[in-house]
This record gives structure tokens, C-alpha cells and sequence, in this order.
């Protein structure tokens, strides 16, 4: 499970595991049912305090994203489950936020981001498919 | 994991009140400190605060002039055998006997520490690549960091205290001395205790952090209280300033016309209503890293520059 | 600072500002007691019958002045001289000077202020007292020295410690043209041209030697010191773990001071050795003299001991101080034990010196085959006493010996142990200035025997009330041990009792072998109470607390 953690920019420790482990779920790249590393593996390989790891499983678990099955570790949740789901469309949904307030101070308007959207999903489908270079 | 919300949390270092006067200078300030058992205990100061000498009170290399220091119950005064067989101490000075050979040093501290476990210690050297056969002296000093490291953990010590350890080292004897913390957390019980003012370091692996200035103790709470408690906030006025804004419990604004940047200490809801009594609006709000809080809490502040 | 000479001056008084501003005053009051005495104002007597006395007193005192410039002048201060690199300060090799300049200030300086310093003190200290003292070759003597001290110095060398082996070889020269010159009866004026032509071979030497610092070129021949470590590890046996923190602790200290006691040894008895040989045919010396008998080899285990006494003490870093290091200080080792430890290697160390002794001098008598002499002074000693008796006095003898030699390693641990400069100084300054003190009076005693009956019968209570001050102050040292739980409590009592056996058993033995009127047991109480070890001992434990809590 390939994490990197800065502990520059303030962005507590257990917040960027947490987001981190969320989008390698949402991405695909942690399969349902997969299990995480161990508490303590994960902080040797992180150079993190335990606590902290711990803390991020455990608030991972109240987001349902992990189950920790007693003395056998954690693992991954069903993809099927509603709460995979949402956790996918909440990280959409902080992008569409980031880009509307980016699109306002550039002072460009919604119908605009949503026309250029289109836009660029129909070129991503047809682009390989025309031989451009993507 | 240790859970700290369920046990009583017993402490393991507790000084009160310790004031301690080197001539005209005041090195420590009427200091008061508990390190509970099984935590990671950071102490974080500029050069000369008083990190160092808090860590030799504890280790009773110094005699408290005002106060109590006690470590497992123990004066370290009183009882050096009872606390030192229970410490491993790695300093950042060149401590070591020069002419000692790496095996001689394992081979005389072994009598010393009922708990010495000879396969760790094997395991230890191979893992840090210390060759037996050196003499100290020929050491490089990453080499003979480890080598201290080495002597201080073999013993499994019920605390490890580390002053500064990091110092002047590159960064993979760094990481060893990282990995080496995390491991003694693991193991259950076992503490922490370690000064640095390698803030990105302190940030990855306490549990508690106490800011240390001019011999007083500023800071001193769990590290996610105090991320809880200090936001870097972006104000953003209608009219420029000429002045920065006053914002009670912001540290040091930087900025200049509008937009002035501080980390302020306090509830981000009471900061919020602040700002809008300055007639500002928040346009900005994150976590300050701890080198951040660190520099504002403590360092000097700079009057903004008028470059631009 | 417009010139090298003025800033590397300005800078030896910044780093050594305390003695340089106490000197003068020093200098001051050595030349009014000088001129005091030779005008008799001293209590009104005339001194001039004890001239002699007076002035070697003087010359004593006055010597720190003179010879105090070379560690100063020679950077050797606070460098280590018995290490491989040179004790020049890293730091000047980068200015901006040619190798000539660096070293050429510091030795016209010091050649120039030395032999200032010499004339000084001979004029207006020592001729004052009436002693018509040479002037100029003793100022170009000093001179040569110091400039051959730079030399050596500065240059690295490949092995630690050879420096100071090497030290050897120029000042023994200078000292060989001296004697040479004195033999042969130069004039003055010849000799110390003589002398002061070798101060431009030394600032040669200087040159190339600390062109090789300021390239870093310091050889290492430490090649060959592992090799020896390696043969010697073949005989340690390193594979069986400490059985306990003392004996660990005791291996410590003995790798620390014991090796350097070693060498002393070695050295001292192959020279003394040599020395011997030599004098047995010399036609010059008596038949009975001390210095062609094999006996003088056993003044080395107790010369060896009284320069080691003050090491075994030191628990600092080498070369940073005499504070303990804080290595030594975190080990969960108790206070005693440290002590104890530093006793026990201190005891090994008398056992290698004695051992090392016994057998050079049984090898020199079986090579002089002089066993013969040795007759005389037995029967001196032994005379008309029964076997028992004999037997009885040997023991004695030996345990006196063996017990005297350990005694004067670990006397002085206190004063190492209490680990700051000011306490060492203060102990030297008073060392000094008893010795000082003991020879003017030890030499008016002498040239008054109308004095010594009296002297003869004060004696028992002086030595009586010595012996009750220090049983008094012993006591309050044990109790403090005792309060600060320094030492625990049957440990204590063990030992207390050991002393207090050891000395009724002395006190039996004197009184058997010693007759009754020389020795009558009121002298002999105080002696015993005197000679056996206790205040100093007593003391160890508070200096080393006050030393490692701060």
C-alpha cells in the first residue's frame, strides 16, 4: 500500500492516511476485502506514531470504509456497500467544489465549466481512437 | 494499541516546579512537566531554551535548585542506579569513549543492565552495519550515532531519552533513529522522551509536545489538541491596511494593503466572529504545521517589508 | 588590527586572561620577598646563613613564570600533546599567511617574551637574594627549548602519544650542548650563541611540520597499533561476559589510566636500568653508591604511582575538562562503586608495577651478580633479630610497600573526582606553597640542634592533635556519605571495621618489632591513625556526588 506523508504543510498525519487509503478504495487500487497493513507495519513504513495510524483506522472504520475483524486485522469493505459509494461521490464531490470556486475567482461562469466539461469528455473518448497523442 | 482513554495514565517523568539558575542566567523557569507512560514525549525549544537542560535533570546530571524531579517515582539524585538502569540516553555530543571498539562497548554495558538482550543487540549492529571490530574513533559520526543508539536500546529501556538526537546527521541515520522511537512506542509500556528542533520530525511521531522559551515551558498539551487549536488563517480587507489587523489571540501578522496571513491560537468560531468585528472576511483557513506554530509562537516577528 | 603579530597577541591574552593579568602581580610579590629577605626585614633575623635554602625556595616559585610561556606560546593548552595532530588551532591554517608568518609570530613572541621573562626573574627576583644567577644562557636555553617545543608540537605524528617520545630527542640535545659546555668550561658568551643557532633549525622544523598540518597530510600508522590490539585481544577474554557492573566498571578504568601506568613503568625501569649499567663502571661514583645498585629500580613503582595518583580521578572526557563525562555519569552505577572500581584497578596497577619491578631487579642482580652488596644494608636492617622477628619485619616491609604505592595512586582521588579546574589549581597552589613553606624550616630545624630535644618531645601531640582533626573531619564526611546514601550502610560498616583491624594489627606489629624507647605507643597511635588511608577516601564519594549532580 504505497501512502506518502508530509508532515509539512500541516494536513494532520491521521487525515492524510485517512484520504489517502480513500481514494486508493475509491481508485480501485485497494480491492474489496484486501487487508491493510498491520498498525504497527504501517507506522515503521511511515515513520508516524502508532496512535496516529491508529486513529486513522479507526476513523476509517466509522466511515465504513474498513473493517478491523478481531486479533486478524483490517481489511477492505465490499465495494458493493452504499457507504463505498458515497465515500467515491464525496471525493467528486470536493473536486466540483475546488473547481467552481477556482472557476468563480477566474470569473467564468457555471454554464461555461459545465459546457467545457462536455467538452473534454468527448475529446478523451474520441482522442485515442483518433490517434492523437493524449 | 495503547489506548490512553482507558487506563489511568501512570507518568513516568515528573517534574515540578524546577527553576534552575547557571550564574546570572536562568536556563529553566519554574518548569512543570509529566511525561505519561507508553506516550512520545516531544520537547521542542531554539538552541538554548533549556531542552538539554531539562533532559540532564532528569537524568540527574543536574541537582534541581528549586523543586522536584522525580522518574519512575525515583530522584534521580538520590537513586542514580534505580532511574539510569531503567534510562537509555543518547546525546548528541561526542559522548562515547574514542577508544572503545563497537564489541567492547556492548561487552561493558551489558554488566550494567539486568535487562540486556544479547540476540536484540546482534540483530541491532547487523541492522546498523557496525563493524565489531571498530574503534570508536574511527567511526563517522552517523556511524557513531548509531552505535550510541545502539548501546541505548539493547537494554529494552523503560524510557528512552534522546537530546537532539538528529543533529547533524544524514538523513537515512535519521530515519534509524525514527524507526528506533516507533519501535520502543510499539512495544507495550515503554516511553519516549526526546528533544529536537526538528519540527517536521516532532510532528510525525509525538503524542505530547511541550514548546520550551527561554527556560519556560509555552506549550504543552497533546500534538492533535494543539493542531486543533491553531489555525492559519487569510484575511481579506475592502480597504487596504497600513497596519495589520488586531485579532485577539493571532501570533504575528504577515501581509501587506489587504490581504494579511497570521496563525492564531483559539476556537476557529470565536476567530471567525474577530475577523468580522475587523470588518474582514476569512478568504483562507488551514492547519498550520507544527514548524509553523512553532515559528510564530516563539520566534521574533519581523515588520513587514515595505518592498512591495 | 593592522598586523598578524598584533591580532595573534591580542589573542593569546583574550584566551589566557586570567594567568597573563595574575603574572605580574605574582612576579611583584616574589621580587618584594626577595628583596625583604636579603635586606633581613623578615622578624628582624638575618637570613643569609640559609641563602642557599632561600634561593632554591625562590627559583621554585619563580619557575611557573618561565616555564609556563612554553604551553602558552606552543598552543598546548588546551589541545591534546599526546595525540596524532598538531595542537596548532585548526581554525588559523586558513588565514590568509604563509606558512613562515604563522609559525615565525608565535615563535619570535614566545622566544623573545621567555627570555624577557627569564632575565626578569633573575635579576629582580633571584640576584636580589644574593645568588650571583647567570643571566644569558639560561634566557637562550629557555628560548631554544621553546622554540624546539613548538616544533614538536605542531607537527603531526603517526602514533598518539609518540610526540611525546619524540619531545625527547631535541630538548636532550639542548641539554647535552650544556652539559657539553660545561664540561669542556665554554665562556659564556659561546655557549649560548651555541644554543640560540639551534633556534633556526627548530623554526625549520616547525615549517615543515605544519605545512604537513595545514595540507592535513597527518600520518597514520595506527596500522600497526591494531595489529598489537589484535594480538593482545587473542589473550583478553573478551567472549565471557562482566559478571558484574564492577568488574566491568574496573576493566574500564584500567583500559582508561592503566596502560599509561604500564608504559611509565617500562620506560622508567629500562632507563633507571640503563642508567645502572652504566654507573657500575664509572670510576667517579662510590663503591656504595645508591645509583649502581639494582635497588634503585624500586623507587619506580612509587614515582609511578605519584604521577599516575591524579589520573585515576579523572572521569572527564581527555581533553575536554575534568567535568564527568556524561557516559560515565548515566551508567546505573552507585557513587561508591565507581570509587571502589577506581581502587580495585588502581590495586592492579600497583600489582603490575611491583611485579614489573621485583622481576627487573632480580634480572639486573643476576646479570651484575651483585648480589653480595645486598648484605650490607640486610644486616643493617636485620641485625641481631630472631627469625620471627625477621620474618615479621619482611612482611611488614613488603606490605608497606605494596599498601604505600596503592595508598598514593588512590590518595589524590578526591581531588580528580571533585571535577573542576579551580579545585585542582587551589590543591596545587597549596601543594606548592607547603613545599615551599617545609624547606626554609625543614632547614632552620637542621641548623639548630639546640632546638631538637624540644622539637623531639612536642612531637607526640603534634602528631596526636593531627590525628584527632583527622578522625574529626573524617567523621563528619561519613556522615554525610551517610545522609546523601552515597555508599550503603553494611557496605560501610564493613569497611569501617576492615580499617579498624588493619590499624590494631599495624599498631600490635610496630609496637612488637619497634623498641619500646624510640617507638612508645603514644607516637606510635597517632602514626598509624596518620599513615593508614581514611579522610581522603572519605572525601572521594561527597567530591564525586558534587561532581556528577551539578
Amino acid at each position: 500500500m504505497q501512502i506518502h506523508i508530509s508532515a509539512n504543510d500541516g494536513v494532520p498525519i491521521y487525515l492524510q492516511i485517512v484520504n489517502q487509503v480513500k481514494y486508493l478504495v475509491a481508485s480501485g487500487r485497494l480491492a474489496p476485502g484486501e487487508e491493510l497493513p498491520p498498525i504497527r507495519v504501517l507506522a515503521e513504513q511511515l515513520l508516524v506514531n502508532p496512535n496516529t495510524v491508529a486513529r486513522a483506522y479507526r476513523e476509517l472504520e466509522t466511515a465504513g470504509l474498513v473493517t478491523k475483524r478481531r486479533t486478524a486485522g483490517t481489511y477492505v469493505s465490499d465495494a458493493g456497500s452504499p457507504l463505498a459509494r458515497r465515500q467515491r461521490v464525496k471525493i467528486l464531490t470536493e473536486r466540483v467544489d475546488a473547481l467552481l470556486a477556482e472557476a468563480r475567482q477566474l470569473d467564468v461562469a457555471v454554464d461555461e465549466v459545465v459546457e467545457l466539461i462536455r467538452q473534454q469528455d468527448e475529446k478523451m473518448q474520441l482522442g485515442p481512437k483518433a490517434g492523437e497523442t493524449p | 494499541m495503547n489506548d490512553l482513554d482507558t487506563k489511568p495514565p501512570e507518568t513516568v517523568v515528573d517534574l515540578r516546579g524546577v527553576t534552575r539558575r547557571f550564574g546570572p542566567t536562568t536556563a529553566l523557569d519554574d518548569v512543570s512537566l509529566s511525561v505519561p507512560r507508553g506516550t512520545v514525549f516531544g520537547l521542542v525549544g531554539v538552541n538554548g531554551a533549556g531542552k538539554t537542560t531539562l533532559i540532564k535533570h532528569v537524568l540527574g546530571l543536574l541537582r534541581a535548585q528549586t523543586g522536584s524531579v522525580r522518574v519512575f517515582g525515583l530522584d534521580p539524585v538520590a537513586d542514580p542506579v534505580g532511574v539510569l538502569s531503567k534510562i537509555g540516553y543518547l546525546s548528541e555530543d561526542k559522548d562515547l569513549p574514542d577508544w572503545m571498539r563497537v564489541d567492547e562497548l556492548l561487552h561493558y554495558n551489558r554488566a550494567f543492565y539486568p535487562s540486556w538482550d544479547d540476540r536484540y543487540a546482534e540483530q541491532l549492529r547487523r541492522t546498523f552495519e557496525l563493524d565489531s571490530a571498530k574503534q570508536i574513533k574511527q567511526l563517522s559520526r552517523g556511524q557513531r550515532a548509531r552505535a550510541g543508539l545502539l548501546a541505548a536500546l539493547a537494554h529494552r529501556p523503560e524510557i528512552l531519552v534522546l537530546d537532539e538526537p538528529s543533529s547533524g546527521l544524514d538523513p537515512i541515520v535519521r530515519r534509524d533513529i525514527l524507526t528506533a522511537i516507533i519501535r520502543t512506542i510499539s512495544d507495550e509500556g515503554r516511553t519516549v522522551l526526546f528533544s529536537s528542533h526538528l519540527l517536521e520530525e516532532v510532528e510525525r511521531v509525538s503524542d505530547y509536545v511541550a514548546m520550551i522559551d527561554e527556560g519556560r515551558i509555552v506549550l504543552c498539551d497533546r500534538l492533535e489538541q494543539i493542531k486543533d487549536s491553531f489555525h492559519c488563517l487569510t484575511l481579506r480587507f475592502d480597504a487596504p491596511q497600513s497596519d495589520p489587523p488586531t485579532v485577539p489571540g493571532a501570533l504575528g501578522w504577515k501581509g501587506a494593503d489587504q490581504e494579511w496571513t497570521a496563525v492564531c491560537n483559539g476556537r476557529l468560531e470565536e476567530l471567525q466572529a474577530a475577523a468580522a468585528e475587523a470588518g474582514a472576511r476569512i478568504v483562507g483557513q488551514r492547519v498550520p504545521s507544527l514548524d509553523e506554530i512553532f515559528v510564530a509562537r516563539v520566534g521574533r516577528t519581523c515588520p513587514a517589508s515595505d518592498e512591495e | 588590527m593592522h598586523r598578524p603579530i598584533t591580532a595573534m597577541l591580542w589573542e593569546v591574552w583574550g584566551r589566557h586572561r586570567w594567568v597573563l593579568a595574575v603574572s605580574p602581580v605574582y612576579f611583584l610579590a616574589l621580587s618584594i620577598l626577595s628583596h625583604a629577605v636579603s635586606d633581613g626585614l623578615i622578624y628582624g633575623l638575618d637570613l643569609s646563613v640559609y641563602k642557599d635554602a632561600i634561593f632554591f625556595v625562590l627559583l621554585f616559585l619563580a619557575s611557573p613564570l618561565v616555564v609556563g610561556l612554553i604551553p602558552l606560546f606552543a598552543y598546548a593548552c588546551d589541545a591534546d600533546i599526546a595525540g596524532r595532530e598538531s595542537t596548532f588551532p585548526a581554525r588559523m591554517l586558513t588565514l590568509p599567511l604563509t606558512t613562515r608568518a604563522l609559525v615565525g609570530w608565535p615563535m619570535i613572541c614566545g622566544t623573545v617574551a621567555i627570555a624577557l621573562t627569564w632575565l626578569a626573574v633573575a635579576s629582580l627576583v633571584l640576584r636580589p637574594a644574593g645568588m650571583d644567577v647567570p643571566l644569558w644562557w639560561p634566557a637562550v636555553f629557555s628560548a631554544s627549548c621553546l622554540a624546539w617545543i613548538q616544533a614538536m608540537a605542531w607537527r603531526p605524528f603517526g602514533l598518539p602519544g609518540m610526540r611525546i617520545l619524540a619531545a625527547w630527542g631535541p630538548i636532550g640535545g639542548l641539554v647535552a650542548v650544556l652539559g657539553l659546555g660545561w664540561g669542556v668550561r665554554l665562556p659564556e658568551v659561546v655557549a649560548s650563541l651555541l644554543l640560540a643557532g639551534t633556534i633556526l633549525p627548530a623554526f625549520v622544523v616547525a615549517v615543515v611540520g605544519l605545512s604537513r598540518a595545514r595540507r592535513g597530510d597527518v600520518p597514520d600508522w595506527q596500522w600497526l597499533a591494531t595489529w598489537v590490539q589484535r594480538v593482545a585481544g587473542w589473550f583478553t577474554c573478551r567472549g565471557r561476559p562482566f559478571a558484574t557492573a564492577s568488574r566491568a566498571q574496573v576493566w574500564f578504568e584500567w583500559r582508561r589510566n592503566g596502560l599509561g601506568l604500564s608504559i611509565f613503568v617500562v620506560l622508567a625501569i629500562l632507563f633507571l636500568g640503563a642508567l645502572i649499567l652504566v654507573n657500575r663502571h664509572n670510576p667517579r661514583l662510590p663503591a656504595g653508591s645508591p645509583f649502581r645498585s639494582p635497588i634503585l629500580l624500586l623507587v619506580v613503582p612509587l614515582l609511578g604511582a605519584m604521577m599516575a595518583g591524579n589520573g585515576w580521578g579523572n572521569c572527564g572526557d581527555p581533553g575536554r575538562g575534568l567535568a564527568m563525562r556524561a557516559f560515565l555519569a548515566t551508567r546505573p552505577i552507585s557513587g561508591g562503586g565507581l570509587i571502589w572500581a577506581k581502587m580495585k584497578a588502581a590495586a592492579i596497577g600497583t600489582a603490575v608495577a611491583w611485579g614489573a619491578t621485583l622481576a627487573a631487579v632480580v634480572l639486573m642482580l643476576l646479570l651484575t651478580r651483585s648480589w653480595a652488596e645486598l648484605a650490607g644494608p640486610w644486616n643493617l636492617v636485620t641485625g641481631n633479630l630472631p627469625a620471627a622477628q625477621t620474618a615479621a619485619l619482611v612482611i611488614l616491609g613488603v606490605a608497606l610497600l605494596l599498601g604505600g604505592t596503592w595508598k598514593s595512586m588512590f590518595g589524590n582521588l578526591f581531588l580528580g573526582l571533585a571535577g573542576r579546574d579551580r579545585v585542582m589549581m587551589v590543591a596545587a597552589s597549596v601543594f606548592v606553597f607547603a613545599m615551599a613553606a617545609t624547606v626554609p624550616l625543614g632547614y632552620f630545624v637542621l641548623m639548630h640542634p639546640q632546638y631538637h630535644a624540644d622539637l623531639w618531645s612536642a612531637l607526640p601531640w603534634l602528631l596526636a592533635e593531627v590525628a584527632v582533626l583527622k578522625l574529626a573531619l573524617a567523621g563528619w564526611a561519613l556522615r554525610a556519605i551517610r545522609r546523601q546514601g552515597l555508599v550503603d550502610g553494611p557496605l560501610l560498616k564493613r569497611l569501617l571495621l576492615g580499617w579498624l583491624l588493619a590499624a590494631a594489627g599495624l599498631l600490635l606489629l610496630l609496637g612488637w618489632l619497634l623498641p619500646a624507647e624510640i617507638a612508645p605507643w603514644y607516637l606510635l597511635l597517632p602514626c598509624v591513625v596518620l599513615a593508614l588511608p581514611l579522610l581522603r577516601i572519605s572525601l572521594a564519594p561527597l567530591a564525586l556526588a558534587w561532581n556528577r549532580h551539578r
